[in-house]
């Protein structure tokens, strides 16, 4: 046996073994280990109302860290202006809009998850849909507070409306600035709205079960006088199937816009017609990664082991390696593109990376989004390690921030005109700003888990009640039923 | 849509009767005894924690208006785009030295957007409208219904209430009774 076939029966072996290990026992799969309703929704409502001296401590810090950080320095820079910024030619855009492009790319883990592996028939999907639509709803959120922080006179932002006004200007619709607002628009409302269509039934039985305070007011206007009969679960399933097929371009177009800010402008380096499907692509990958540390967080905290297992931290883990590969064809087509075409001022981009000032910011990028998914994710194992899991996807959302820093503010450094190069350090201010976003994020979240069901309970049953097992020869083989019409 | 959900119009010479299963099987079996005995799908009602389709429980299936108030929704998003991308930069026109007053692509784009988001808006609104939501009128319903059962609620003559509650007995429904309607 040569060494060859020797290492290649070892990594086959390697790969293969958690998969043979796990899917021996089918009762280890969620969708094959029904439990009563009864004591899924006890389950889940329990999770929502355990909120101890820990849960209180984290959301009283991470609002501190949001009021202090976020806000304090927002309106700092607001008082003072501008120039508390690291901004100055040629560098005029910053981590803020490198933190937009990062926020709006999280979002895209929500419709990705739900809405994609709904179409797709992904049935390890149901019990995550949610937790991963609260992600895009409450980083879109976020994402869209960096257009008004970056364009810094934010109390003059009306003006972008299309109203005549006194001067006589209806401002142009044909703006790429106004792309973006649309955009994110249709999105924020698109993507909340499909948070809370399946939301509904769920409400309905955190309210039959007359909680009191204020949770039993809220969940009875909510729950929008919910029964259960035939012709509103029709609409419902009808309605979501509408919501799921229309969300996918939504959520194409708008980082597809986001990148055209970038691409339509002469600066070295932006000016790429990969840029759309290399961003989306990206957006996709930092979104699963952030969706998988939320889902490690709110199992571990939640106490949701029954309804988040090792099969859909695994089932999440592979899209992940998927998109790091996919990630790096787009990343090393660009890069390629602009090293052969032999441009001496698009060189200048390739030098400020591999040997500049940037360049540590890019090997580390190339180390989290390359190397450590490529090393781990293919190990069984480790895509079922909540612990592995939580470090190779905290590492890859690094690697996608530096991604978007030195997309932003590394090739503005450089451009056509030697005279006019310049470094860019974000300041203090800019820091605290970004740093109060992930704090402001986490509580937006954190309080969220605890005001909605996180579990699809009613998508968890109705796939326990489609998947069942059946003997075929010598084996037993999990089956899946078509409940639909 | 049938009035299924919205009970019998003459409240003083009919009754209501509910009972509630816990299988799916005994549910469509009592719904075929309850059509065996005469009484028809329309004065059924069927609430559930999950949705199971008509085909499963032997009933007719149900019409909807939603995909054709989607596709309204999103044709008033196309003249929407129209009005903002095309006509009011004619009406207020700014002109660039070799542009034009109407560039395409981005207006394109921009109706994209513009049909999208009417097209979700619609669409939710369609689902509140077909189902009066929100709604805080009493309604019959089952509070165990999220425990899993799945209740049927029969609207009959007050002469035919004992052939109902025999049908449902039969099948072996628990907490036959006449329901009262609760708010929601």
């Amino acid at each position: 046996m040569s060494v060859l076939d020797r290492a290649t029966g070892w990594f086959g072996s390697w790969v293969s073994r958690g998969e043979r290990e796990a899917h021996h026992d089918h009762s280890k799969l969620l969708l094959h280990d029904p439990r009563p309703q009864e004591e899924l929704n006890d389950m889940v409502l329990d999770a929502m109302q355990r909120t101890g001296r820990g849960y209180w401590t984290v959301v009283g810090l991470l609002a501190v860290l949001a009021v202090g950080s976020f806000l304090a320095a927002w309106v700092y820079m607001i008082l003072s202006g501008m120039g508390v910024t690291g901004l100055s030619r040629p560098n005029y855009w910053g981590v803020f809009i490198a933190s937009f492009i990062f926020w709006i790319g999280i979002s895209h883990a929500g419709t990705f998850i739900s809405a994609i592996l709904r179409i797709f028939g992904a049935e390890y999907r149901r019990p995550i849909t949610r937790a991963a639509e609260m992600m895009t709803t409450t980083s879109l959120i976020v994402a869209a507070s960096f257009l008004g922080i970056h364009v810094g006179r934010v109390w003059v932002a009306y003006w972008i409306a299309p109203y005549p006004n006194q001067r006589g200007l209806w401002p142009n619709y044909h703006s790429p600035f106004l792309w973006d607002e649309m955009a994110i628009v249709t999105y924020l409302v698109g993507s909340t709205l499909y948070l809370y269509l399946p939301l509904i039934p769920d409400l309905a039985m955190a309210r039959d079960r007359n909680l009191g305070g204020w949770r039993e007011k809220v969940y009875r206007a909510l729950a929008l006088g919910w029964q259960g009969t035939e012709e509103q679960w029709h609409h419902l399933n009808l309605a979501i199937k509408i919501f799921s097929v229309v969300i996918i371009p939504v959520m194409f177009s708008v980082h597809t816009i986001v990148s055209w800010d970038l691409a339509m402008t002469k600066a070295l380096g932006w000016r790429s017609t990969i840029f759309a499907p290399y961003f989306i692509v990206g957006a996709v990958f930092s979104g699963l990664s952030a969706a998988i540390s939320v889902l490690i967080i709110a199992r571990s905290s939640m106490k949701l082991e029954y309804f988040i297992r090792e099969e859909h931290l695994n089932g999440l883990a592979r899209l992940v390696l998927i998109f790091s590969m996919v990630w790096t064809y787009f990343f090393f087509a660009d890069f390629l593109t602009e090293w052969y075409g032999g441009d001496a001022a698009g060189h200048t981009i390739i030098q400020l990376q591999v040997s500049g000032p940037v360049a540590p910011f890019w090997y580390a990028m190339l180390f989290f989004n390359i190397v450590v998914p490529w090393l781990t994710l293919w190990n069984g194992r480790i895509r079922r390690s909540p612990k592995a899991l939580m470090l190779i996807t905290i590492g890859i959302n690094v690697g996608m921030y530096l991604e978007r820093y030195i997309i932003v503010t590394g090739f503005l450094r450089r451009n056509q005109m030697p005279f006019s190069w310049g470094d860019y350090a974000p300041s203090p201010v800019e820091i605290a700003i970004v740093f109060g976003s992930l704090c402001t994020f986490l509580l937006f979240y954190a309080l969220l888990s605890r005001a909605i069901p996180i579990i699809p309970v009613w998508e968890v049953r109705e796939g326990q009640l489609s998947h069942g097992l059946r003997r075929l020869g010598r084996a037993t083989v999990p089956t899946v039923t078509e409940l639909e019409e | 849509m049938s009035n299924r959900q919205n009970g019998p119009v003459d409240p003083e010479s009919t009754a209501v009767v509910m009972g509630s299963f816990t299988e799916i099987e005994p549910t469509a079996d009592a719904l075929d005894e309850l059509r065996g005995r005469g009484i028809a799908d329309e004065q059924i009602s069927i609430m559930s924690s999950l949705p199971y389709s008509p085909n499963i429980l032997g009933r007719p299936s149900v019409r909807t208006r939603l995909p054709m108030i989607s596709l309204t929704s999103a044709i008033v998003g196309l003249l929407a785009g129209i009005f903002f991308v095309i006509v009011t930069p004619h009406l207020y026109i700014i002109r660039v030295g070799g542009q034009p007053i109407v560039p395409l692509p981005p207006t394109f784009l921009l109706m994209y957007e513009f049909i999208m988001l009417l097209l979700i808006v619609g669409t939710f609104g369609g689902f509140l409208a077909l189902n009066h939501f929100p709604s805080s009128k009493p309604k019959y319903y089952d509070s165990k219904l999220n425990d899993g059962r799945i209740s049927l609620v029969v609207h009959v003559p007050a002469g035919q209430k004992a052939e109902a509650v025999a049908a449902l007995e039969a099948h072996g429904a628990v907490d036959i009774h006449e329901p009262e309607r609760r708010e929601l």
